[in-house]
């Protein structure tokens, strides 16, 4: 496990003997970097599939245990392999499609939400190095990407044919543009405070004090932005069990549903992740504690932590109606988001 | 259209969802109050009346002795006696047998009624709450079903 604690190192050491595999066996270069390409796929692509597995068991016993009850219990000992047992429930049903619905928007739209969900996956640094793309401009590459989701999300309200889910298709989408501007005004005290976009040099600027002490309120408005950019509750309202049936994906069944239920955990994921990189100190450990734990599950310590503050969200906190959402949007935290900007702003400037 | 919201104050808002979170939290750490049913069964009380027994005495013999005072009694008409005469009395001196005795649970309203109405404590209620079906002509109970001991299905 001692690779574990010096991943840039590992990583290096990766990359040369990929190059120098190509070197000496006089394979093009293209070759072994399509080959990089598709491991590291199918790496992000596995990790997804546990995590959101891992997610849905946490979130359904943790939910369990606030309602003084057990959650589940009779798949696999303590309910462990519920998940496992909902996905190939999932995977084994008829896809049907309405009628009146648009064959080939119907037929996209999960692709579409699910595309950039992964694509995020990019730039999170799990370990120093070990980010699969380290770009100059990372957070804006974040965020112009989770923007893309709203397409699909309004796509299949649209395609299904069906008022309801038209309607919670436009209040998602609504929702979620609001709230983009929230996040994006908030991660802004970040980026001032850092002076750069690059994901590796935030979290390395955080090595002495992390910005959840020099910003509070933007982390406080990042949490909130975040649950509701990945339509969780207090703001499901579109895709509320008992307002709009179940908002845009009603009329999705089988494999399409588990395209939108592995989104939106990809999603929880990932703004945790970024919570945790921006404002938590990435993988940068406490040493208070004395141990020294790798890097990689500091990071997934921070990660989880934020998660299971989202599921905690969720199961206190009754749903907030579509126009008081909007209005906490617009009118509440965007001037704070403002405010924010601006202290950040006039502290850095006196010094 | 001017909207009449009501005046809110920030910080108590603030601290009044931190306390509801610390309520949730809270109850993450009490145990749970539901049951694993069926690997662990309620336990019912003691006057709890569930599916009727008829009793039989120390010679094995029923202590039914057909008068059809429950059957009477019962007021959604669940039990049905059918009696006969027979021609010798036997070792008691009774000549009147007991040849059916229904009770048709999917009428019975579980009332108590039966157990109190009989002059020989020949019937009275256990404690078996679980006595679902897949068809109507299983509950229907005659006699062996009712005299007979209660088996409990055990699951892992």
């Amino acid at each position: 496990m001692q690779f574990l604690y010096d991943t840039q190192l590992l990583v290096n050491n990766i990359h040369s003997f990929l190059f120098g595999m190509c070197s000496l066996y006089g394979l093009p270069v293209v070759l072994v970097t399509i080959v990089a390409m598709v491991i590291t796929v199918a790496l992000v692509g596995g990790f997804i599939s546990v995590n959101v597995m891992l997610l849905v068991l946490a979130e359904r016993k943790i939910a369990g245990h606030i309602q003084d009850r057990l959650g589940p219990m009779r798949v696999g000992p303590h309910g462990i392999l519920q998940t496992v047992a909902d996905a190939i429930k999932l995977l084994l049903k008829e896809s049907i499609r309405p009628k009146i619905a648009d064959k080939w928007a119907y037929f996209f739209a999960p692709v579409i939400v699910m595309a950039p969900a992964i694509m995020t996956y990019l730039i999170i640094p799990w370990s120093p190095g070990l980010i699969i793309r380290d770009l100059n401009l990372g957070l804006l590459y974040l965020l112009a990407v989770s923007s893309l989701g709203v397409i699909g999300i309004i796509l299949a309200g649209w395609s299904s044919g069906n008022k309801y889910s038209l309607l919670g298709g436009l209040r998602s989408g609504a929702q979620i543009v609001s709230y983009e501007v929230a996040m994006s005004l908030s991660v802004i005290g970040v980026i001032m405070l850092c002076g750069s976009l690059k994901i590796s040099e935030i979290v390395e600027a955080q090595q002495y004090c992390w910005y959840v002490v020099k910003q509070p309120l933007a982390f406080f408005l990042f949490i909130i932005a975040a649950t509701a950019e990945c339509n969780r509750a207090p703001f499901d309202l579109p895709e509320a069990e008992s307002e709009l049936v179940a908002g845009f994906h009603t009329e999705y069944g089988g494999i399409k549903f588990a395209m939108f239920f592995l989104a939106e955990y990809a999603n929880m994921f990932v703004a945790s992740a970024m919570g945790a990189t921006l404002f938590l100190g990435g993988w940068q450990g406490l040493p208070i504690l004395g141990l020294a734990l790798p890097p990689l599950v500091w990071f997934l310590l921070k990660t989880y932590l934020i998660v299971f503050v989202f599921i905690w969200f969720r199961w206190t906190y009754p749903r907030i109606r579509v126009d008081q959402l909007m209005s906490f949007g617009w009118k509440v935290l965007l001037p704070l988001a403002f405010l924010n900007i601006g202290i950040t702003g006039l502290v850095m400037v006196l010094g | 259209m001017k909207q009449y919201a009501p005046k809110v104050n920030f910080v108590i808002t603030i601290i009044e969802l931190i306390r509801g979170l610390l309520v949730t939290f809270k109850h993450l750490f009490m145990p749970a109050v539901t049951l694993q049913y069926p690997t662990q069964r309620w336990k019912v009380a003691e006057g709890y009346r569930g599916l009727q027994r008829l009793k039989v005495d120390e010679d094995g013999r029923e202590k039914c002795v057909g008068c059809g005072l429950c059957a009477k009694y019962c007021p959604a008409e669940a039990i049905k006696i059918t009696t006969k005469v027979m021609d010798t009395p036997d070792i008691q001196g009774y000549d009147k047998k007991v040849e059916t005795y229904v009770i048709d649970i999917s009428r019975c309203i579980f009332c108590g009624f039966c157990v109190e109405a009989c002059p020989k404590e020949a019937i009275s209620m256990s404690k078996n709450y679980e006595m679902a079906c897949y068809n109507r002509e299983s509950m229907i109970y005659d006699l062996d079903k009712l005299t007979k001991e209660l088996e409990v299905t055990k699951y892992k």
